[in-house]
């Protein structure tokens, strides 16, 4: 899984929290998230890992089929048109991919410097827009080391100007077959994490040309969805991102402030040799998202988080796990709160009986 | 859900301690297998959402399995002995059969519906697939209705009866929850939990050390379509099936596994008639007519209303015929428990009886003139709620009962009993005439057109709750 850019802000940002997945963040110039398992767990990691290739396949196919032919980009230009407001035909559309290829540093610096001039001629000199810029480059303002690159770079899919804020507004594609325009939420709150990034680094290109301009955009993005029938594209939907915004902007302060005692602790030794004395914070979904789920856990091993988040909410921190355990199975409690807790927890589960 | 987020987990710090899951009812609450159930499992190729293998037939023999070389090619002919099935499925029901059709679970589930909709107008498929995607749509169509008898999705059923001593996470991995519900002999639960975690239980290939099948597919998939020497062609095909087929047997003993265990609740009896009466029509008309989505509003309208009506009849039904159920039911006020303290007598043409209820249950969730009927009786009787009071204890509170019809049967009631009570049964029967006239002449506005014209009713003046009280009837 990528650590970089916008993918790595989504990951904090679902769980600003934890230190230990700042820690391998940081730990990404040095080790793959697989190593740095492997160092703080000490095995080899068995679980399912990485994109499968025909994720990988599907994705590729879907955004070359979207921007076939190179520089004309026919079934992006008809899915957007409506949404500018001009036919199809008369969409105005720049590929910076392909006309500064790939991932090197200087392809990316010359994106970054076309994306510029792009921004710069329709925001500030008021020429005509270009309507669609494919793959730019946009640098999130971070406020630490530049030397810190590798997540500042956010490269959403596209932009297109957007009439009705008179700026231009990012967009990304995302292979997924939708049925009668639904997304499954567990698939949703990624994206709009990523989409969220874009507007973000938007915000902050749109302020470095002039203060103040930034104000023009608002929590808002693109998605582009497939639909069931081979890889023809969704009508894009348009996602509010009141929520997702904010929660960006929380996970750069929790990734800034993380780094700071991160690296204090560390004290010069590899960042992988703190994750003991790290600060985790173990949720549910890390199951399904985090490859570290399986050594927190271990680390909580007598928690109530290991029953979920709602658990974990309503039995609080107070009493190990194994010993409600024993109380609710009718354990003598050694004081009061355990005798309020046991008695709270039978009557609870005894409702309806426990037995078969 | 009848419990309450505390009572569920406190049920999964218990469950966690005996070492296996405990149930949340004592009848599986589809009712038994009718006599045509059938199985469908399929492995999928990520995001593609295409099927690479499936595995089908009647569920109490040994599945037939299919298995795809080919999947993303435009030539589907490969599908046709699935297909048959369907069809062959699809004329029992429009005969008149009634039908289950068990999956390991709704993701699998949305695999057949979306293979319904790839197909079902695709001019380029055989007529016979194109059949079997109106079938599969049809199906698929009903999973939109809760307590639909027909689409057993076997792990969101497990999860409805059962609770593991794991995190609801980790519940959603079908292999880990059917080994809480049924732990192995001998094994500590948690390692068996573990292992049985290590491959995927979604209708996916694995893709882990030691079992990169998912990765090894596509690689025999390319050597398969690249290569010119049919010996090397056919062992990858080969190759490729014994591992899809693999995958898809495993799926479907996962779904077996937990058929059976939802099956030997203990109270599972036949299923509701009237509920699989409905069902089956509304299947029959989907076979017949298409299944399509509503977009329309008035039909939205229409729609939203017939799920609402049937959400909760399916709550009331869940809480009628299973008792652990109840007691949740009952804990969380939805159904009124208590002991009679007085009946009203009941004279021509005087003033409706009262019956008093003391109830010690924390909550009551029923206010004054809810209409109610009696539970467990085989009459039919209305009451209305007449009022509240303090009962004899600190924790005890009466509720006063105006019976309103069925005043024959109040001799069935006697003082001293124990007495249970519901809010009154939801009309199943949605007149769709009047209800569409009843749409269509509502103000559209909420969702298409002009805000509607304000008729200007002014507030009158003075005391806001007694112009309040005086709208209640007396």
């Amino acid at each position: 899984m990528s650590l970089s850019g916008s993918t790595l802000l989504a990951r904090v940002a679902m769980n600003p929290a934890c230190q230990l997945q700042a820690a391998m963040a940081l730990d990404r110039q040095t080790r793959t998230e697989k190593q740095f398992f492997e160092a703080v767990a000490g095995k080899p990691f068995t679980g399912e890992y990485g994109e499968r290739d025909s994720a990988r396949r599907r994705g590729a196919k879907f955004e070359r089929n979207l921007l076939q032919p190179p520089g004309d980009a026919r079934l992006l230009r008809e899915a957007i048109a409506p949404i500018i407001g001009v036919a199809p035909d008369q969409v105005t559309l720049r590929d910076l991919d392909n006309e500064a290829p790939g991932g090197a540093q200087a392809s990316r610096f010359k994106r970054i410097g076309l994306t510029r001039a792009l921004l710069k001629a329709a925001l500030v000199n008021g020429a005509p827009p270009v309507h669609v810029i494919i793959k730019p480059t946009l640098v999130l303002n971070t406020g630490i080391s530049p030397n810190d690159v590798h997540w500042r770079y956010i490269e959403p899919d596209f932009i297109f100007w957007y009439p009705p804020l008179q700026c231009y507004v990012p967009g990304d594609f995302k292979s997924f077959v939708v049925r009668d325009g639904i997304v499954p939420g567990d698939k949703l709150e990624r994206v709009r994490l990523q989409l969220a990034c874009d507007v973000v680094a938007l915000r902050d290109e749109m302020h470095a040309l002039r203060p103040g301009l930034e104000q023009r955009l608002g929590p808002t993005g693109y998605l582009v969805f497939a639909t069931p029938y081979g890889l023809k594209p969704d009508t894009p939907r348009r996602e509010d991102l009141s929520g997702a915004v904010p929660m960006i902007l929380k996970a750069i302060q929790a990734f800034k402030a993380h780094r700071e005692q991160i690296l204090a602790t560390a004290a010069g030794a590899p960042i992988v040799t703190t994750a003991p004395d790290l600060a985790l914070n173990y949720q549910e979904k890390c199951v399904a998202t985090c490859i570290l789920a399986g050594y927190c856990r271990q680390r909580i091993a007598d928690d109530p988080r290991l029953l979920g988040d709602v658990a974990s909410e309503l039995l609080g921190r107070g009493i190990p796990l194994q010993r409600m355990v024993e109380l609710v199975h009718g354990a003598a409690p050694a004081n009061a709160e355990e005798a309020r807790l046991q008695h709270d927890l039978q009557a609870a589960a005894n409702v309806g009986g426990t037995r078969r | 859900m009848s419990y309450s987020q505390q009572e569920i987990v406190a049920k999964r710090v218990f469950a966690r301690g005996a070492g296996r899951a405990i149930p949340l009812a004592r009848s599986f609450s589809m009712g038994a297998d009718p006599d045509l159930t059938i199985g469908v499992c399929t492995i999928k190729i990520v995001t593609e959402e295409q099927v690479q293998a499936i595995a089908f037939g009647p569920i109490d023999q040994p599945p037939q399995i299919l298995t795809r070389l080919d999947p993303l090619s435009r030539d589907v002919s490969d599908l046709t002995p699935f297909a048959q099935f369907m069809v062959t499925t699809g004329a029992a029901i429009s005969a008149g059969a009634n039908v289950r059709l068990w999956t390991a679970h709704e993701a699998g589930m949305e695999t057949i519906d979306l293979l319904g909709r790839r197909y079902v107008n695709n001019s380029e498929a055989p007529q016979i697939v194109r059949d079997m995607g109106r079938v599969c749509r049809a199906f698929g169509a009903q999973l939109q209705y809760s307590g639909q008898p027909i689409i057993a999705c076997a792990l969101e059923q497990l999860l409805k009866h059962f609770v593991s001593g794991q995190s609801p996470a980790e519940d959603r991995h079908l292999a880990s929850l059917v080994t809480w519900v049924n732990p192995p002999r001998g094994q500590d639960v948690f390692e068996a939990t573990s292992a049985a975690a290590l491959l995927p239980a979604s209708g996916i290939l694995p893709n882990i050390p030691g079992r990169m099948d998912d990765a090894r597919v596509e690689v025999l998939r390319r050597v398969a379509k690249n290569t010119r020497d049919p010996a090397q062609r056919a062992a990858a095909h080969a190759e490729m099936h014994n591992l899809l087929a693999a995958a898809a047997q495993r799926e479907w003993d996962l779904m077996v596994r937990a058929r059976n265990s939802l099956l030997a609740l203990p109270d599972t009896a036949p299923a509701d008639a009237d509920v699989v009466g409905e069902a089956q029509d509304r299947l029959t008309y989907h076979l017949g007519g298409g299944a399509f989505s509503v977009v329309q509003p008035h039909a939205v309208s229409l729609e939203l209303k017939r799920r609402e009506a049937n959400d909760a009849a399916t709550a009331q039904r869940a809480w009628r015929d299973d008792p652990m159920r109840r007691a949740a039911a009952v804990r969380r006020g939805r159904v009124l428990e208590g002991e009679i303290l007085s009946i009203g007598a009941y004279t021509r043409g005087g003033p409706r009886p009262i019956m008093e209820i003391a109830t010690r249950q924390p909550i009551v969730r029923l206010r004054q003139n809810d209409k109610i009927t009696p539970l467990d009786q085989t009459f039919s009787m209305e009451a209305e709620v007449a009022g509240f009071g303090v009962g004899r204890h600190a924790d005890e509170r009466i509720v006063r009962v105006r019976i309103i019809a069925g005043f024959k049967y109040m001799s069935a009631f006697t003082i001293g009993a124990i007495t249970a009570w519901e809010g009154a049964a939801v009309n199943l029967i949605i007149r769709e005439t009047q209800m569409s006239q009843h749409i269509a002449q509502r103000a559209p506005w909420p969702l298409t057109g002009a805000p509607p014209h304000d008729a200007g009713s002014p507030i009158a003046a003075g005391d806001l709750v007694a112009a309040a009280n005086a709208l209640l009837r007396p």
